[in-house]
């Protein structure tokens, strides 16, 4: 919080400029609603009898190591490449000194039915280290998932050798950065058809020069102020398994006390160019946002993009992000979640990658300002072919409620129904199953259709909590139709690939992406909800190669394989 | 709290010996002139001094309590508070002092008892309306902030802060048209609240309004040249026009880089309370962003190090200038030009002050003394072509 201590007198008349004084708000219990009666979703925490007992663990210390608050990150991926999304969870580690064992990261096999067995070990992805996020991508083009872990320390980068096997490969392919790296993404930043990587870093701290913290004479963790923010990293694909770290040349080379400190990131075409753009929110310093010129560098426009700052100009701390065409009205858009007493933001592309902040008229302001947010996604949660948005929450410090009793560590999820047109949700939290009527120290939510049921569900990681997956129930009666991509000369998995679906009248926009929330890595195929259309009646696919496919007449509820210059489906 | 002498000297008369409460009167008078004068850390010497001799004397805990309020420094103030508290169980002004310094401490509920009590005892207490309208949108109650407001509205309609908080709240909550009602009536009865033209043009920006946005916040950066958010808001709508937005731009990051440097500083001092040369850089940040009594409320802490006892006089001196607190500035460039006869920006600062006061024959002695001494002094050569132009009366800014 930014100690504004503005003091107007006038009869002490406590003007304006005191906002920043709110130390109030925020705990674990929601405000009410007034809710329409629409259709909801009910989501259902499906537990242990998933097989995925995973608990998250920070490692608490006395000492407060900020290192302790990230949580860790998911992904959701086809590790064994039989068709079906697989769950990877991403693990904290002892500090120095404690002689506990370092638990293992998991990948759980998925087995159909949301359930799920450890094949943590035959898959050797154990990971070493703190853990913080994960992307995925087919970075060698070989028609598989390989997986990148950044860490507090040293980041993995494990190729899949195929069948659900991976090898360890960080050293040879040149992306062990011994930083602090956060959220990551593949992307092909250069269009020449590999993956090439995005990996946020957040600060520059280490367990031995880490200083006390202790704000109000206990200790506590400290605000992000304290260090100096942490250069991006970009790792530009050689195509024979390595990495060239290029982020000087790319423009992405930011930091110091009031730059950097990158926490999200996600990657899209915002100004309609057909090159690849990324934003990347940053935590307490104002976020970038990074036009791609198509060959690998960038110019940060983030300011007068409208993006880098709160309307009052004032930096935010922000955790998460995701892009979408929220509006329908075919340009990307942006979600940041930040720190309570900010807002979760959401701005509206305007065209040309200029944006509107509208967090207050959208109705986030009123219900988001109490609360710490982190995973964030805009998904169809109800399958009418409007993007929801699900926000997930947490403090960052543990005893706050000692310091702040508005606020709480736990805090609750929310799920707000798109209502159309200029980014208008409501508050359906209450109508949309138990894990919206429950709190928890909230990181990472990963968004993908884990039993393939034509409803996208979502997992959710905690700081020193279980993780936990929630199955979207749906709403009877509407459609769905999901698109899974095969690149050829673009991209293996066609991320960043741009697909226009006319269907039930209207047409929508949806993107190939597997990097945005926070810490995670999502579903990398195509979710369309489709309302009352049972046929996609045109679908247009905008490959990062600048081709474009066209087909017609697809059938709804059901996956299609889409493949680079084909215009059939690929079995 | 420590009162540097020499500052003590320069901002406040001191005290003869005084026998009775009743003999208090001049300097009570004297010291809420000076809180009427928007000057709280004089006052604040004022009333201490009082405090000293009648620890409960009521209108100088008044006083006081009300100088560290706008001072900004709520602890003091609320230690007042609870006195006073005590002695005026039925004040209604008590409690919504009490509550104000309570809600600047994160003390929500009790803030809003208090708040509310003096609401109880005082309805027509305005501003009382608009703390309790900030705690309750800060509590995530902006249904019951909205009512509170609306209420205060009606109690006192021609209160231009209770609208310009009304008029955030509908804005905050997406009710637009609200909003540009309560804004407008707010700035037609006080044109100078900058925050709330500053929000009148972001409800202007999307209802699509462009044009009148920009104006809107160009009008608000000629009444606070260090508003940020405005600024930031001017270069992205002139983001068309790259030569007119980089003005902008510039502006915007200056003004973010001294609130960088200003969290810096303030996060070194909390580790360094006593440390004076700290407080003068904090203080000198608060004036370039324009916020003299927050830098007066440092000033007032600094040591007697004499290594930058002139410096802190100085930056004194400057601050009462911003509150056009003219003789006050005159004893404190006084003060600094007796210790540092070298330094030109004292005598400089010396002569604005007796402009302000309308003493220009005195302001013309100083900038001419400054020009003997160094003839190409430019910024003493425009001062003095101003002094020939138009010496301004005696209310005037003092110039800068």
């Amino acid at each position: 919080m930014r100690g504004r201590t503005a003091v107007a007198l006038a009869a002490v008349a406590l003007s304006a400029g005191i906002a920043a004084w709110l130390r109030s708000r925020g705990s674990g219990s929601r405000p009410p609603i007034a809710g329409a009666k629409a259709p909801v979703p009910l989501f259902v925490g499906v537990g242990a009898q998933s097989g995925v007992d995973f608990v998250h663990r920070n490692f608490p210390t006395p000492r407060k190591y900020l290192l302790e608050t990230m949580g860790g990150g998911a992904a959701l991926l086809d590790a064994d490449g039989d068709g079906d999304l697989d769950l990877y969870l991403v693990q904290g580690a002892p500090p120095p000194g404690d002689p506990s064992p370092r638990p293992p990261n998991r990948l759980f096999r998925n087995d159909g039915g949301l359930r799920f067995t450890d094949a943590t070990a035959e898959a050797g992805v154990e990971g070493s280290g703190y853990g913080q996020g994960c992307a995925v991508g087919d970075a060698d083009g070989d028609g598989d998932s390989d997986l990148f872990v950044s860490n507090g320390g040293p980041d993995l980068f494990y190729r899949n050798l195929g069948a659900g096997r991976f090898e360890e490969r960080s050293a040879s392919a040149r992306v062990g950065d011994p930083g602090w790296g956060t959220s990551a993404l593949f992307f092909d930043a250069d269009l020449d058809g590999d993956l090439d990587l995005y990996a946020a870093s957040y600060v520059k701290a280490d367990y031995a020069s880490h200083p006390l913290c202790a704000p109000r004479g206990r200790p506590s963790y400290c605000h992000p102020d304290t260090f100096e923010g942490a250069e991006d990293r970009f790792y530009r694909n050689e195509g024979d398994g390595t990495f060239t770290e290029a982020g000087a040349r790319a423009g992405i080379a930011r930091a110091g006390p009031f730059e950097g400190k990158g926490l999200g990131v996600v990657a899209a075409d915002f100004d309609d160019d057909g090159i690849p753009d990324l934003f990347v929110a940053n935590d307490s310093t104002p976020n970038f946002l990074y036009r791609g010129r198509g060959d690998g560098t960038f110019e940060e426009n983030g300011l007068l993009a409208g993006v880098a700052y709160s309307f009052s100009g004032r930096a935010e701390a922000g955790m998460g992000t995701d892009a979408a065409d929220v509006d329908g009205n075919g340009r990307l858009d942006l979600v940041v979640t930040n720190l309570n007493y900010e807002t979760h933001r959401l701005r509206l592309n305007l065209g040309g990658a200029v944006f509107e902040d509208v967090t207050e008229t959208a109705g986030l302001a009123r219900l988001t300002y109490p609360y710490v947010g982190f995973g964030v996604g805009f998904l169809d949660a109800d399958d009418d072919g409007a993007l929801d948005l699900l926000l997930v929450n947490g403090h960052v410090v543990d005893n706050v409620a000692e310091s702040d009793p508005f606020q709480s560590y736990r805090q609750p999820a929310f799920l707000l129904r798109n209502l159309g047109g200029r980014g208008g949700f409501e508050d359906v939290s209450p109508r949309a199953g138990e894990p919206f009527g429950r709190s928890r120290a909230g990181r990472g939510a990963a968004f993908g259709d884990l039993d393939d049921d034509g409803w996208v569900d979502v997992v959710v990681t905690g700081c020193g909590e279980p993780a936990e997956i929630w199955r979207n129930g749906g709403v009877p009666g509407r459609h769905w139709v999901r698109f899974r991509l095969l690149g050829v000369r673009s991209v293996r998995d066609g991320l960043g690939a741009d697909l226009w679906i006319a269907a039930g009248g209207r047409t929508l926009r949806r993107c190939a992406k597997a990097g945005y929330s926070y810490l995670c890595s999502n579903d990398p195929r195509v979710h369309v909800g489709l309302g009352e259309a049972a046929v996609v009646e045109r679908l247009e696919v905008r490959w990062p190669s600048g081709r474009v496919d066209v087909r017609r007449g697809l059938a709804a509820d059901r996956e299609h394989v889409l493949r680079e210059g084909r215009e059939d489906s690929v079995p | 709290m420590r009162l540097p002498l020499l500052l003590a000297a320069a901002v406040a008369p001191l005290f003869a010996p005084l026998q009775s409460p009743e003999e208090f009167a001049p300097q009570v008078a004297g010291g809420r002139a000076r809180l009427e004068r928007d000057d709280p850390a004089g006052a604040l010497t004022v009333f201490l001094a009082i405090l000293q001799r009648r620890p409960e004397h009521v209108p100088a805990l008044q006083g006081a309590s009300t100088s560290f309020l706008a001072l900004g420094r709520f602890e003091e103030a609320l230690a007042l508070l609870e006195r006073l508290a005590r002695l005026r169980p039925q004040q209604p002004e008590v409690f919504h002092h009490r509550g104000y310094a309570l809600y600047s401490l994160g003390r929500m509920s009790e803030a809003e008892a208090d708040l509310r009590k003096s609401l109880q005892l005082r309805s027509d207490l305005a501003a009382a309306s608009v703390v309790l309208g900030k705690l309750l949108r800060a509590s995530r109650r902006a249904g019951e902030a909205v009512e509170v407001l609306r209420k205060g509205r009606e109690a006192s309609p021609s209160h231009a802060g209770i609208l310009a908080e009304l008029g955030d709240a509908l804005a905050e909550s997406g009710e637009d048209a609200g909003a540009e009602e309560a804004l407008r009536e707010s700035l037609r009865l006080d044109p100078a609240i900058a925050d709330a033209r500053f929000r009148l043009g972001i409800v202007f920006q999307r209802t699509g309004r462009g044009a009148e946005a920009l104006a809107e916040w160009e009008k608000v950066v000629e009444q606070r040249p260090a508003h940020r958010g405005a600024w930031y808001q001017i270069a992205r709508a002139r983001s068309g026009d790259p030569g007119r937005s980089r003005e902008a731009v510039e502006r915007f990051r200056t003004l973010s880089a001294l609130e960088e440097k200003r969290e810096h500083l303030e996060k070194r001092l909390r580790g360094n309370p006593e440390g004076g040369a700290l407080r003068l850089e904090v203080a000198e940040v608060l004036l370039a962003l324009e916020e003299p009594r927050a830098a007066l409320g440092h000033l007032l802490l600094v040591g007697n190090d004499p290594s930058f006892a002139d410096r802190a006089l100085g930056l004194c001196g400057r601050a009462y200038l911003e509150t056009s607190s003219f003789d006050e500035a005159a004893r404190a460039f006084e003060g600094a030009r007796s210790l540092a006869p070298d330094r030109p920006e004292h005598r400089l600062g010396l002569a604005r002050a007796h402009r302000g006061a309308g003493r220009a024959d005195a302001a013309r002695a100083e900038v001419e003394g400054v020009l003997a001494g160094d003839p190409g002094n430019a910024e003493a050569a425009a001062l003095l072509g101003e002094l020939r132009r138009a010496p301004p009366a005696a209310t005037g800014k003092g110039g800068r």
